[in-house]
């Protein structure tokens, strides 16, 4: 690994959080640059793990403007080339109100607020049954 | 003096935006002014990313240009986004408040959404010379 596809992954930590499923937090800003290293670190770790969901959230993002809902919606397009569906997570109320005045459509994108729904709709699409051990 | 003038006696934040960077910090700055005087936090996001597509425009389409950041209190509370620059002007408001209408091929919803995002919008524009736009919302 060079040193700039180093600096690409720490500013990006892209985990493997299970077999199928990727996640990814963006914090910060996303222009052009930076959209282009979040696109290069999901297709590399989609196309190396074979995973099947890349959770995608955008919480930490400092403004969802249009240049940055577009290079959202082309980093989820150039994803699901290789198999690998994306699901936004981050996405507010507040988020979501803005991202309807700028008249984006986020089309077939799943989205929710929370990680952790995103991380429930994975499961299920894989057909994984999470149930909590009782004790006897 | 404008009634504008009179009202926003007080500019509270102006701030150089010459790249990324300072879009990010004005945007943070806004949002955290917003929060501080008592905006819903639906209004304060609408206002930042107002403020981000003024504040890009100015980038992408001037040499860059200035922030204020000011807040309102007559007739009542509100807050006001100003964004000036010495660029090459806007030829055609009426064509550039037009959804999808852009001269670099970007996706030329910046303007329009800044006037759904706001409650009030205004431009003033000389060709050759600069553009300043004002943008409102209210509390
Ligand atoms: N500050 C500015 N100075 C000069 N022209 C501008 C400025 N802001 C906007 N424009 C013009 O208005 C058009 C529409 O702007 P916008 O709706 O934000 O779309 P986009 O930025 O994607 O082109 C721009 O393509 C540009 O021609
Ligand atoms: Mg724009």
């Amino acid at each position: 690994m060079d040193t700039d596809s180093f600096e690409k992954y720490e500013q990006n930590p892209i985990n493997q959080l299970w077999d199928d499923i990727l996640f990814l937090p963006i914090v910060g800003m996303v222009d052009s640059a930076r959209a282009q290293d979040i696109m290069d670190v999901m297709l590399e770790m989609a196309e190396r793990t074979g995973a099947r969901f890349a959770i995608l959230d955008i919480r930490g993002v400092s403004v969802v403007d249009s240049a940055v809902a577009n290079h959202i919606i082309k980093i989820t397009k150039s994803t699901r080339l290789l198999g690998c569906t994306t699901i936004l997570t981050g996405v507010t109320p507040a988020v979501a109100q803005s991202l309807v005045n700028l008249g984006i459509d986020l089309g077939d994108i799943a989205t929710s607020a929370q990680v952790r729904d995103a991380l429930k709709l994975a499961f299920n699409e894989l057909g994984y049954v999470i149930h909590q051990q009782t004790s006897a | 003096m404008n009634a504008a003038t009179a009202q926003t006696g007080n500019p509270d934040i102006c701030l150089p935006v010459m790249n990324e960077q300072d879009v990010q910090q004005a945007v943070r700055q806004c949002r955290r002014l917003c929060m501080q005087y008592g905006f819903k936090q639906v209004q304060a996001f609408q206002v930042a990313t107002a403020l981000a597509e003024l504040a890009k425009n100015m980038l992408y389409h001037a040499d860059g240009g200035e922030i204020h950041i000011r807040l309102l209190h007559t007739p009542r509370t509100g807050i006001e986004i100003e964004a000036c620059d010495h660029g090459p002007g806007i030829p055609d408001i009426e064509q550039a408040m037009q959804n999808h209408f852009s001269t670099r091929g970007t996706l030329g919803i910046g303007l329009p959404a800044v006037k759904r995002l706001m409650d009030e919008m205004q431009i003033e524009t000389v060709t050759g010379q600069g553009t300043r736009i004002r943008a409102r919302k209210w509390r």
